[in-house]
């Protein structure tokens, strides 16, 4: 009993660490976009420099407070943050960014989910697959597939599939997450959750529904291969070394049969390393998100980020990778709870 | 200001109607051709010109090969402008008598440089504010031009004032034929190509080939789909929207919305250029040309049950003029001395300089929309959530899901008496594309009714073998040239400057650009005002080319 009150207070300690390690972790970001973002010159200048008369543009510099010393903007940056959580006003078409992080986040959380529902549906089974087939033709083609739907680049993949589903089969849209008429439908309902599968669900349409979910197919399985390679490759290896451990010849001695070896003794355990990954993979899914975004124009963050980095409003671009940041920021530490909590390996 | 309209051509495609089509330019017709390239039409026809291109600058004593350093735009020009550009390099090439260094930038970095004189020669391109020859002339070679290249002529600034102070359609075409063959004898910047209106539609689609015409408007309201009033429309484009408010924006996009939402004291009768009575009933000179004087309808109603009238009137110029936003058109608004309202019904413009024939063309520009003055401040801009919320809308449509630069969707408005009549649907779903590719293939699948600007030349010849759309062409008001930096441009001597400049100009063949680049999307501009309009001639080509 002592033992676990022990253990459960260490587990306490060492979640409390990870969390308090988020601060630095963040605030070191913040301070590194910023900075970043102020090499080239002020905000105001780089995106209407060539547009407005000096004196205008010397104005504008003045209000917005871009003429003080860069630490002190940097404070002023910080301080707003930390308050209010303002992250300015864009200057390219004069939205807040607390906003566009609402209505562009909740689309690409909403494609980045369907995306790892996709690289669990596809990655899991056939990882499980190329390890029960060690080196058979099956392993190799499955190998070759991973490899394959890894290595291609999302914007690349996304047109071949663009032209055999869309040019060529007919099948599914080719871009948005909505037929326009369906998209005008939903916004004119009564929910707007920015999750469009939710807000299609409360129009009661089944019809709008269904071209909801024919909208997402296309880039989910785009940016969701890309992960499923990731995890194909994972589970294979850990399923192959966990069928080579103590516990899974101790099983097999017993007269246990493969399929339930594998099945409830080496794949759970096989999995554990997936869930690690898992949080890298959110991470890099968010950078994947921008180049399906642009290819499937999914209104998403990522989509958003390269329109305002084009029009060089360095305010926006600041606003939406420090809420990126921040994002990857809990994902990590949500994946630390949970391996603190499946793996006891983790040591605390 | 005005150069902001830039923003907006680009990688426009417009249209071109037969009644625009241009003359060849002598010497480079037909010299086209799919990938010929210069160098082919070099030995042909274009060989007079390169031997012009050459006495032109062994008479001014230039040494050659002449080193040019060219600057193009890619992403707000178009794509094409890549392919574009590399053409003209070998054009000059071929010729032997230039060395040319292209160089590109992209578009927030090359506006701010090349009015820092960073670029000897450049890419330049204009949509017109309103379809009339002086805003082909006025705002590229007056004074306090947008172009700042460092043109400045006190002969061409008279002829300028002469031209739009004639009201005689007669005597000002030969005005303004005359200041062409002028300014194509200084050339400070060289025509190139002429845009054409184009839309692509399905099948079941009509009244769209209606709205490509010369006004460059492009109005909802004629479409139809199906040939029934009750269907919706689906309409894609890849402008983009600055602003809902039209003191804060002055680009193609946000005036595609603005033209089909907004009142207008004058605007374009379907199928013309003229301008003529939106919520006015007459407008009209006073006898010494100082005043404007606009009679309104009575009766009118903003949707949201405001009363429209001639207060709202004085109060949206006054307030373009006040905000004086750098993303909007006040500039257009510089003749406006005061603006007084005798009475509700009656709106007199007080201008400074008298006769001023396009100012009815101004009034029905991108500076010429009525906004509500119960809705709107006077002194700073309203966003669009707040304008669509207010349901301040007196046009053929109102707006009743905004999502910028997404879905913006119009509802017919009813109660509309203006110039574009009653809409024949239901309402328009506007869809804005980030990709054109994407768009392309919407268009193809019938997942959209109407795509309008911009598709790129290549998408547009694939679409006209298609069966299941119809591509359409209008007259289109767009050019694209070359300037040049008066001051930083190869040439010891403003006379060694001008004989590179002719050279130059002998020695593009306008033909196999139109051609080979753009498939015939654009066409051969031959001088300083684009085919179609009062006074359009071939000045430059007739000088250079023949």
């Amino acid at each position: 009993m002592a033992k676990q009150r022990s253990s459960r207070g260490a587990l306490a300690r060492y979640l409390s660490i990870r969390f308090i390690l988020i601060i630095p972790t963040v605030w070191i970001l913040v301070t590194v976009v910023f900075f970043l973002m102020r090499i080239t010159g002020n905000p105001i200048e780089a995106a209407q420099g060539g547009r407005l008369p000096p004196k205008l543009l010397q104005e504008r510099i003045h209000a917005a407070g871009y003429d003080k010393p860069l630490l002190v903007q940097y404070w002023n940056y910080l301080w707003a943050l930390i308050r209010h959580f303002d992250f300015g006003t864009t200057f390219s078409d004069h939205r807040q960014i607390s906003q566009i992080l609402l209505t562009n986040g909740a689309a690409t959380l909403e494609l980045v989910i369907y995306a790892l529902i996709i690289a669990f549906l596809v990655g899991i089974p056939l990882g499980r697959l190329a390890a029960r087939y060690h080196d058979k033709w099956g392993d190799v083609v499955i190998r070759i597939f991973s490899l394959l739907v890894y290595a291609a680049p999302v914007f690349f993949l996304g047109l071949l599939m663009k032209l055999l589903f869309t040019n060529v089969l007919g099948w599914l849209p080719s871009s948005g997450r909505a037929s326009p008429d369906v998209q005008a439908a939903i916004e004119a309902g009564h929910t707007h959750t920015g999750f469009m599968l939710i807000d299609a669900i409360a129009t009661g349409s089944m019809s709008n529904v269904v071209d909801v979910l024919k909208h997402a197919i296309l880039p989910s399985v785009c940016l969701g291969l890309m992960t499923a390679g990731v995890f194909i490759r994972l589970v294979r290896i850990n399923l192959l070394e966990t069928l080579r451990t103590d516990f899974v010849t101790a099983a097999r001695a017993r007269g246990v049969k493969e399929r339930r070896v594998v099945s409830k003794h080496a794949f759970r355990n096989a999995l554990i390393p997936v869930v690690t990954v898992m949080g890298m993979q959110i991470a890099l899914m968010l950078g994947g998100a921008i180049l399906t975004e642009t290819t499937f124009e999914w209104r998403g963050l990522g989509q958003v980020l390269a329109n305002y980095i084009q029009a060089r409003d360095f305010v926006a671009v600041q606003g939406i990778v420090t809420a990126i940041a921040l994002v990857i920021a809990a994902i990590s530490f949500l994946i630390d709870v949970i391996n603190a909590l499946v793996d006891p390996r983790v040591r605390y | 200001m005005r150069h902001k309209t830039n923003k907006v051509i680009a990688a426009a495609a417009l249209s071109a109607a037969m009644a625009f089509t241009l003359t060849a330019c002598g010497g480079n017709s037909g010299a086209g051709g799919n990938g010929g390239g210069a160098k082919a039409s070099i030995s042909g026809s274009q060989g007079a010109s390169t031997a012009r291109a050459a006495k032109y600058l062994k008479d001014a004593g230039v040494s050659t090969p002449v080193t040019l350093n060219i600057e193009y735009n890619p992403d707000h020009y178009g794509s094409s402008s890549d392919q574009e550009y590399q053409d003209i390099k070998e054009q000059l090439e071929a010729t032997g008598l230039f060395k040319v260094n292209l160089q590109s930038a992209e578009w927030v970095t090359y506006n701010a440089q090349r009015v820092k004189d960073a670029y000897p020669i450049y890419q330049m391109g204009w949509f017109p504010d309103y379809p009339d020859p002086d805003n082909y002339l006025s705002v590229f070679f007056g004074p306090n031009n947008f172009v700042n290249n460092h043109f400045s002529d006190a002969g061409i600034d008279q002829e300028i004032v002469a031209e739009q102070t004639d009201t005689n359609p007669t005597t000002r075409k030969t005005k303004i034929e005359q200041l062409q063959n002028d300014l194509a004898d200084k050339l400070s910047t060289l025509p190139l190509l002429q845009g054409k209106q184009e839309a692509v539609t399905g099948l079941d689609m009509t009244g769209v080939q209606d709205t490509l015409d010369a006004s460059f408007q492009f109005r909802f309201a004629g479409m139809q789909k199906g040939g029934s009033a009750s269907n919706e429309i689906n309409i894609g484009t890849t402008d983009k929207v600055t602003a809902l408010d039209p003191a804060g924006s002055y680009d193609n996009g946000s005036y595609l919305l603005e033209y089909n939402v907004y009142p207008f004291v004058e605007g374009f009768k379907p199928g013309t250029p003229t301008p003529a009575g939106d919520i006015a009933t007459d407008c009209a000179f006073s006898t010494d040309g100082f005043q404007y004087t606009c009679h309104i309808k009575p009766g009118l109603k903003w949707a949201n049950g405001d009363t429209l009238d001639a207060n709202d009137v004085k109060f949206s110029y006054d307030r373009d003029i006040k905000i004086n936003n750098p993303d909007g058109p006040s500039s257009l608004l510089e003749n406006i001395k005061s603006i007084t309202v005798p009475d509700n019904l009656t709106v007199v413009f007080n201008l400074k300089n008298a006769n001023d024939v396009t100012f009815p063309q101004v009034l029905a520009s991108p500076a010429g929309p009525i906004v509500d003055d119960q809705v709107f401040p006077a002194d700073k801009l309203l966003s669009d959530d707040a304008i669509v919320k207010a349901n301040a809308f007196a046009g053929p449509y109102t707006i009743d899901t905004y999502q910028v630069n997404n879905l913006v969707h119009f509802k017919a408005n009813p109660s509309y008496q203006g110039l574009q009549g009653l809409a024949k649907n239901a309402g328009v779903t506007l869809k804005t594309y980030a990709e054109e590719s994407n768009m392309k293939l919407d268009i193809e699948n019938n997942a959209i009714d109407v795509a309008y600007r911009s598709l790129s030349p290549t998408d547009t010849a694939s679409l006209q073998k298609n069966k299941k759309v119809k591509v359409l062409y209008g007259p289109g008001g767009e050019i694209r040239y070359l300037t040049f930096n008066m001051n930083t441009m190869p040439g010891n001597t403003p006379a060694q400057k001008l004989a590179v400049r002719q050279a130059i100009a002998s020695s593009i063949d306008r033909d196999e650009i139109s051609q080979s680049v753009y498939k015939g999307t654009y066409e051969p501009l031959c001088s300083y005002v684009p085919d179609g309009l009062l006074g359009a001639n071939t000045a430059v080509c007739d000088k250079y080319n023949k």
